[in-house]
C-alpha cells in the first residue's frame, strides 16, 4: 500500500540545516496497522507530513527518496531490477545518496526511451501491457513525491488521509462539524453528490407541483394526531407502519407532518417526501429557481469543471445556486459518516461547532471527516495523546473496526508503546531521523534487536510485586539525550548513548538489514537474542 | 445568549461612558479661561445684559447645579447657541453632516476592500514582492500626515498632471455648479436620483482627491491589521487540516483562514471610524469641503466654545455607536461569542 | 552544563571575564537580540532615521544657515527670524537648499530648527503620558476591585472620544499655544498606557509561573518587582517609542490647523500651514517640512516595530 524508500527531509533554518529525516524506509501493507514509535523530536510527524507533502516549504524541503502509493506487486518486482541498475550507474558516476525519481529516470534514460519507442511500434495488446508495466517500473510511476501538486491535492483526503493530535485546534472553529465533513466529500466525490442532489431535487420539484404543504412537529404530537384517540391496535396497516416509525423516535424529535419521517433542523426540506419545511422567502420564484438549479447540477454531473457552473460560482449572490444543495447533500452524507464513527444523534452533532463538543467527539468527527472518502491509507499522528484513557480505547477500537471493514491501511504514529502492543500488526522504531528497527509487534517486542529499542523496553516501568527485590532497583533510563539534528553525530546517530557501541558505529551509518523474515534492524552490533542467522541486506 | 440580549447588554454599558463624556465636555466648559457670557456678547455689550446672560446660564450656581442644568439641556437636544453666529449649535451642525458622511463613505469604500485584499494576499505570499509593497504602503500610511498628503496631492494634480494634460480632478469644494435636489444629502447619489449623470461625474470627481487622502491612512491600518490577523491564523492547525483534506490553496486562504481572521479586521474597522472622524478635519480644511469637520475647525479657531463642545458630543456618540455596531458584527460572525463557548 | 574554563589574567580583566561568564546566557540572549535587530533591516533604518533626527536637532546651531532670535511678548518667549524681502519666495538653490518663504527666511534652517521643536514636544508629551498612564494601569491591574473599575471606566470615557477631536477641543478652549497643545496631547494619550499596562498586569497575573512563584512563598511586592514589572515594561517601551512619532505627527497637525505654534515659528506643522497660501507659487514651503515629518515618524515607527519584534518571545527562533 504505502512504501517509503529513502525519504530525506531537511529544514534550512537560520541556525543551519536540520536534518530531520535521513533516509526512512517503511512499508504499510493494506489492511494492516503499522505503528511508528519514537521519542519527541525523532521525526515521526515529519515523516507523515512528508508523505502528504505538507512540509512548509520555505524552511523545509524533501531532499530525496520516493514514496510509492498502491504499487502493484508485479511492478514492484520489475522496479527492483531497474532500481538496482540505476543505482549502479549512479554510483559509478560518483553519486552518493538516496534515489529520487528524477535521478532514476535520468540514469535509466536509454531504457525508458527504448521502452517508449517499442510501445509506440507495438501491435499486440499483450505486448503493450507488458511494455507499459515495465515503463511504469522504470519511471517510478507510483511515486507520489514526483506528482504535480494538483494530483497531490486529489490524493490528500481521498487516497491518503491524516488525522492529527489536537482535535480542538485541528478543526476550524467557525464552521460546523457537518460542513467540514461535507467539504471533504464535495472536494472528492462531486459526481456522486450531484447525482444525489438531482434525486432529491426531483423529489422536491414533484412535491412542489402537487402542492403538498407540511410543517415540522414533534414526534409526540404527530403520534397523537395519528392515533386521534384510538388504540394502536385498531390502526390500519398503512397507519401501522407510520406508527411503528414514530414510536421508534424520541418524543422530542422533530418530524414532517406529511410523511412522519424524521426532519432535523439541518435541512429545509423533508428527506423522504421532499416537501419544504422551512419558511421560504423566495417561494414565488422557487419553481423557476429549482429548474435552474436542476440544469446546473446536471451540467456539473456531466463535467465537474463545467464553465457555466464555475462562472455562476464566482458571482457572489448567485453562488448559492451551485453550492447550497451540494452542501446540504454533503451534510446528509456527513451525518451517515458520523453514525459510522459511533456518534449518537448525528444530526444534532452535525450542526454543532467544534467548541461545543467534547474531546472524544471532536476526534471522532475528525476521523469521520478523513475517512469520508474511504482512503486507502490513514495516517494517525498521535490521535489519542490528548484524550482520556477510556476515550482513547474507544477511538482505537473504532479505528480497528473501520480497518476491518474497509481494508484501509493505518500508519499509527505514537510514543506510547502500550498502544502499539495492543493495536499494531507491525511496528517501526524511529530514532533521530531514521528507522532503527522494523518488524511485527511480536518480533520487535519479544526479540528486540536494536539497543535503542531495547532501552525503550527496559525503561517501561513495570509492576513487579510489592515484596519483590526488583522493585527496589532504580528505574532504567537510556543515558544521554536526543541529539541535536543540526549537527547529528557521525555514523550511527545513536552511538553516543549506546551501551553496545563499537568503533565502526562512530563512522559508518548502519543500513537496515533483515535478521529474520520481516524483521529488520539498522545496527552494527545488535542485541544477540537470536541465534546466528545469515543477514540478508534489505532491498 | 441570543443576539439581541448581547446588543442590549452592550447598549447598557454605553450609558455610563456617555455620561462620562458629558462630564468631560462640562469640565472643558468650565475650563474656558475667559468669561463665557462676556465672550458671547462681545466687549461692547452693556454689563447688565451680560449679567442677565450669566444668570440664564447658571454661571453663579454651584457646580453640581450647573452640571444638572447642562445635562438637562443635553437630554432635550439643546447643545447651546453658537458663539460665532448665535444660532443653535445643533441646527448649525445638522445640515453639514451629509457632506462629511459622503466623504467618509467614499474614503472607506476605497480603503476597506483594497486594504483587506492586500492584507490577505501579503500574509499568504509572505516575503514576495506583493508582501514588500504592501508593508511599504502600510508603513507609509502611518508616517505620512494626512494633511501633508492632501497638500501634496493638490500640488501633484495641479502641477504635474496639468503638465501632461490630465488635470481633470478638481481641487476644492464639492461642486462647481449648483447642488442637485436634496434626497440623501450625498451629492453623488442625489444627482443619480435626479437623473443628472453629468452632475454625478462632477460630484464624483470632486470627491476623488479628498476620499483618497482620507482613505490612505485607513487603508494602511486595515492592511496592517488584516495581515497580522491572517499571519496568526495561517499558522494554526486547522489550516494544515484543510490542506490535508486536499483544499486548494486559494480556498484555504480566502475561505478557511480569512473567516477566522475577520475579527482583527473588524476590530480595526471600529478604530478606523475614529481615525476617519479625526482625519476628516484635516481633509475638509484642505479641500474646502463644507462638512462638520470644517465647522469644527473654524469654531476652534474663532472661539466658538459651544460649537466645539457640541461637536465633541455628537462625534463621540457616533463613534461609540459605530463601535457597538462592530461588536454586534463580531458576535454575528463568531459563533463562539454568540453561543457562549467554553 | 558548566564548562570549566580557566579564568586567567588579573584584576579588572579577570573580573570582566567572570562577569561575562556569570551572565553568559543573558549575554547570548542580548547578542541574539542584536542579531535579530540587525537582520531586521527596516528596524535598523528606523534607528538611523531616529538618530539622524536627534542629531539634526542637537546640531541645529551648526547645520542651519540662519538662526532665530527670541523676543519676549507678554509672558511668553516668541521665536523670530530675520527677514530678507529681496529673497522672498525663491525656489530651492545652493544658497537656500529648501527655498525661502514669503519673508525671505531660509526654509532649510527653519526645517532644521523644527526638528528640535518636534523632539521637545514629543519628549514632553510621551514621558508624562506614559508615566501617568502606566502608573494608573499598574494600580488598576494590581489592586483590582472598585479602584480598577473606576480607573478603567475613566479610561473608557477618554478613549471613546476620537483623539484628535479631544485635542482640538482642548486647544480651542484654552487658546492657541504650543504649551496648550502639549497639555492636550498628554490628556489624549495617557489612557492608552493605562489600558495597555493593566492588560499586561492581568495577563501576567494569570500566568502559571506567577502561581508557582506564589506557591514558593513570594511576597506581593517581590512578585511585582521580579515578575510582573519586567513583563509589562517591554510593551510600554515599544508603545512609547512608536508614540513618539505619532505625537510629533499630531502636534504638527494641530500646528497645521492653526491651533499650536504661532506662525513664523520653526514648527513643521505651522510651516506647512503657511505654505498653503503659496501652494502653487512656492510648493517647496509645504513640501519640505512634511518630508521631515515623514522621516521622523518613520524612524520612530520602524524602530518601535523592530523593538517589538525582538521582544516578542514567540517570534524569536
Amino acid at each position: 500500500m504505502l512504501r517509503i524508500e529513502g525519504l530525506k527531509t531537511y529544514f534550512h533554518t537560520y541556525e543551519g540545516t536540520v536534518k530531520a529525516l535521513e533516509g526512512i524506509h517503511l512499508e504499510v501493507p493494506a489492511g494492516e496497522t503499522v505503528g511508528l514509535v519514537g521519542e519527541t523530536g525523532c521525526g515521526k510527524s515529519v515523516t507523515a507530513l512528508s508523505v502528504l507533502r505538507l512540509i512548509p516549504s520555505p524552511p523545509g524541503l524533501i531532499e530525496g527518496g520516493r514514496v510509492f502509493l498502491d504499487e502493484p506487486e508485479d511492478i514492484w518486482t520489475l522496479r527492483n531490477g531497474y532500481d538496482a541498475l540505476a543505482s549502479e550507474r549512479l554510483k559509478s558516476q560518483g553519486w552518493v545518496g538516496s534515489l529520487t525519481s528524477a535521478r532514476v529516470q535520468e540514469a535509466l534514460r536509454p531504457e525508458i526511451e527504448g521502452l517508449r519507442a517499442r510501445l509506440a511500434e507495438s501491435k499486440s495488446g499483450e505486448e503493450k501491457g507488458e511494455l507499459r508495466r515495465r515503463l511504469q517500473a522504470a519511471t517510478s510511476e507510483f511515486d507520489i513525491l514526483q506528482k504535480p501538486e494538483d494530483q497531490m491535492r486529489g490524493i490528500r483526503g481521498d487516497k491518503i488521509s491524516m488525522i492529527f493530535q489536537e482535535p480542538m485546534t485541528a478543526l476550524n472553529p467557525v464552521f460546523t462539524v457537518g460542513e467540514q465533513i461535507a467539504e471533504t466529500l464535495i472536494l472528492h466525490r462531486k459526481p456522486a453528490l450531484c447525482a444525489d442532489v438531482l434525486k432529491s431535487l426531483d423529489r422536491q420539484i414533484q412535491a412542489r407541483q402537487t402542492g403538498t404543504k407540511a410543517r415540522r412537529t414533534t414526534a409526540a404530537r404527530a403520534l397523537d394526531r395519528l392515533l386521534a384517540g384510538r388504540e394502536p391496535a385498531t390502526l390500519e396497516t398503512k397507519e401501522r407502519e407510520r406508527y411503528a416509525q414514530l414510536a421508534a423516535l424520541k418524543p422530542t424529535d422533530e418530524v414532517c407532518t406529511n410523511c412522519y419521517h424524521k426532519a432535523p433542523r439541518l435541512w429545509d426540506y423533508c428527506l423522504a417526501c421532499g416537501v419544504r419545511l422551512a419558511f421560504d422567502p423566495w417561494s414565488w420564484f422557487r419553481g423557476r429557481i429549482m429548474r435552474m438549479e436542476r440544469s446546473l447540477y446536471e451540467r456539473m454531473l456531466r463535467d465537474p469543471e463545467d464553465q457555466l457552473v464555475d462562472f455562476v460560482g464566482t458571482i457572489w449572490f448567485l453562488r448559492r445556486l451551485v453550492r447550497k444543495r451540494l452542501r446540504d447533500e454533503g451534510i446528509r452524507w456527513a451525518v451517515d459518516m458520523l453514525s459510522e464513527v459511533k456518534i449518537s444523534d448525528p444530526e444534532r452533532i452535525a450542526g454543532q461547532y467544534p467548541f461545543e463538543l467534547s474531546g472524544g467527539m471532536r476526534q471522532r468527527s475528525m476521523i469521520a471527516m478523513m475517512i469520508a472518502c474511504n482512503p486507502k491509507l490513514l495516517i494517525a499522528d498521535e490521535p489519542t495523546t490528548a484524550l482520556d484513557v477510556t476515550v482513547e480505547a474507544q477511538i482505537l477500537k473504532l479505528m480497528k473496526e473501520l480497518q476491518t471493514r474497509t481494508k484501509m491501511a493505518i500508519l499509527l504514529i505514537t510514543h506510547d508503546l502500550g498502544i502499539v502492543a495492543e493495536v499494531c500488526d507491525k511496528v517501526g522504531v524511529m530514532y533521530a531521523g531514521s528507522i532503527a528497527e522494523f518488524g511485527t509487534t511480536e518480533q520487535v517486542f519479544h526479540r528486540t534487536m536494536h539497543p535503542y529499542t531495547n532501552g525503550l523496553m527496559e525503561s517501561i516501568p513495570r509492576f513487579k510485586g510489592s515484596a519483590s527485590e526488583e522493585r527496589k532497583k532504580e528505574l532504567y533510563i537510556i543515558k544521554g539525550a536526543v541529539p541535536n539534528l543540526l549537527h547529528p553525530p557521525p555514523g550511527c546517530r545513536f552511538h553516543p548513548r549506546c551501551p553496545r557501541a563499537l568503533d565502526v558505529c562512530k563512522e559508518v551509518v548502519p543500513t537496515l538489514t533483515q535478521m529474520e523474515p520481516g524483521h529488520l534492524v539498522a545496527c552494527h552490533n545488535p542485541v544477540p537474542r537470536v541465534a546466528a542467522l545469515t543477514p540478508e541486506v534489505a532491498a | 445568549m441570543k443576539l439581541w440580549e448581547y446588543v442590549l447588554r452592550r447598549l447598557l454599558t454605553l450609558i455610563p461612558v456617555l455620561i462620562g463624556v458629558t462630564l468631560i465636555t462640562f469640565i472643558l466648559w468650565k475650563a474656558i479661561p475667559v468669561d463665557p457670557a462676556r465672550a458671547y456678547m462681545g466687549p461692547k455689550a452693556p454689563e447688565e445684559d451680560v449679567e442677565r446672560l450669566r444668570v440664564a446660564w447658571h454661571l453663579h450656581d454651584s457646580l453640581w447645579d450647573q452640571y444638572f442644568w447642562y445635562m438637562g439641556n443635553l437630554l432635550r437636544g439643546d447643545l447651546g447657541d453658537s458663539f460665532v453666529n448665535k444660532e443653535p449649535v445643533l441646527s448649525n451642525l445638522l445640515p453639514k453632516i451629509p457632506a462629511t458622511l459622503e466623504l467618509t463613505f467614499y474614503a472607506m469604500l476605497f480603503a476597506l476592500p483594497v486594504g483587506v485584499y492586500l492584507g490577505i494576499v501579503s500574509a499568504a505570499k509572505r516575503n514576495q514582492w506583493i508582501d514588500h509593497t504592501s508593508r511599504f504602503i502600510a508603513i507609509l500610511g502611518v508616517a505620512v500626515p494626512i494633511y501633508w498628503l492632501g497638500v501634496m496631492l493638490k500640488i501633484f494634480v495641479h502641477e504635474d498632471l496639468a503638465a501632461i494634460g490630465l488635470n481633470f480632478l478638481p481641487l476644492d469644494g464639492r461642486l462647481d455648479s449648483a447642488p442637485p435636489a436634496t434626497f440623501t444629502g450625498f451629492y453623488t447619489i442625489d444627482s443619480l436620483i435626479a437623473g443628472d449623470p453629468g452632475k454625478f461625474i462632477e460630484a464624483f470627481a470632486h470627491i476623488a482627491l479628498p476620499a483618497i487622502t482620507l482613505g490612505f491612512a485607513q487603508l494602511a491600518i486595515i492592511l496592517r491589521m488584516t495581515r497580522s490577523g491572517m499571519l496568526e491564523v495561517l499558522g494554526q492547525d486547522y489550516v494544515r487540516t484543510a490542506r490535508a483534506k486536499g483544499v486548494a490553496e486559494k480556498e484555504v486562504v480566502f475561505h478557511h483562514a480569512f473567516r477566522n481572521a475577520t475579527n482583527s479586521t473588524l476590530t480595526v474597522s471600529g478604530l478606523t471610524v475614529g481615525a476617519a472622524l479625526a482625519g476628516d478635519v484635516y481633509v475638509e480644511s484642505i479641500f474646502r469641503w463644507n462638512g462638520i469637520g470644517q465647522y469644527f475647525l473654524q469654531s476652534a479657531q474663532a472661539g466658538g466654545f459651544t460649537d466645539l463642545l457640541g461637536y465633541v458630543l455628537i462625534v463621540t456618540i457616533f463613534y461609540v455607536v459605530a463601535n457597538l455596531v462592530v461588536d454586534v458584527l463580531y458576535a454575528m460572525l463568531d459563533p463562539q461569542v454568540r453561543l457562549g463557548g467554553s | 552544563m558548566a564548562t570549566e574554563i580557566e579564568i586567567g589574567g588579573t584584576g579588572i580583566a579577570r573580573a570582566w571575564r567572570k562577569f561575562l561568564q556569570d551572565h553568559a546566557s543573558r549575554i547570548s540572549d542580548l547578542k541574539y537580540s542584536l542579531f535579530l535587530f540587525r537582520k531586521n533591516r527596516l528596524a535598523v533604518l528606523g534607528l538611523a532615521l531616529l538618530l539622524a533626527t536627534l542629531a539634526v536637532a542637537l546640531a541645529a546651531s551648526v547645520l542651519a544657515l540662519q538662526h532665530p532670535f527670541y523676543v519676549s511678548v507678554g509672558s511668553d518667549l516668541e521665536q523670530r527670524w530675520n527677514t530678507d524681502l529681496s529673497e522672498r519666495l525663491s525656489p530651492p538653490s545652493f544658497a537656500h537648499p529648501f527655498g525661502t518663504d514669503q519673508f525671505g527666511v531660509d526654509w532649510y534652517s527653519k526645517v532644521i530648527y523644527g526638528a528640535g521643536t518636534a523632539l521637545q514636544v514629543g519628549l514632553l508629551v510621551v514621558i508624562p503620558a506614559s508615566l501617568i498612564g502606566s502608573l494608573l494601569g499598574l494600580v488598576a491591574g494590581f489592586k483590582g476591585g472598585i479602584i480598577e473599575e473606576a480607573i478603567m471606566r475613566i479610561t473608557d470615557v477618554f478613549l471613546s472620544i476620537p483623539g484628535l477631536i479631544l485635542a482640538i477641543a482642548i486647544t480651542g478652549v484654552l487658546g492657541r499655544s504650543i504649551v496648550h497643545v502639549m497639555y492636550a496631547l498628554i490628556i489624549t494619550w495617557w489612557p492608552w498606557y493605562a489600558r495597555l499596562v493593566r492588560g499586561q498586569v492581568l495577563s501576567v497575573k494569570e500566568r502559571q509561573f506567577v502561581e508557582s512563584a506564589k506557591s514558593v512563598g513570594a511576597s506581593p511586592s517581590r512578585l511585582m518587582m521580579r515578575h510582573i514589572l519586567p513583563n509589562t515594561i517591554s510593551p510600554v517601551v515599544v508603545q512609547a517609542s512608536m508614540d513618539f512619532g505619532y505625537v510629533i505627527l499630531t502636534a504638527a497637525g494641530l500646528g497645521f490647523l492653526g491651533l499650536g505654534a504661532v506662525p513664523g515659528t520653526a514648527e513643521w506643522g505651522v510651516m506647512i500651514y503657511e505654505g498653503i497660501n503659496f501652494l502653487f507659487t512656492a510648493p517647496w514651503m509645504s513640501t519640505f517640512p512634511g518630508l521631515a515629518i515623514v522621516l521622523a515618524v518613520l524612524g520612530f515607527n520602524l524602530f518601535g516595530d523592530g523593538l517589538r519584534d525582538i521582544l516578542d518571545p514567540r517570534l524569536r527562533r
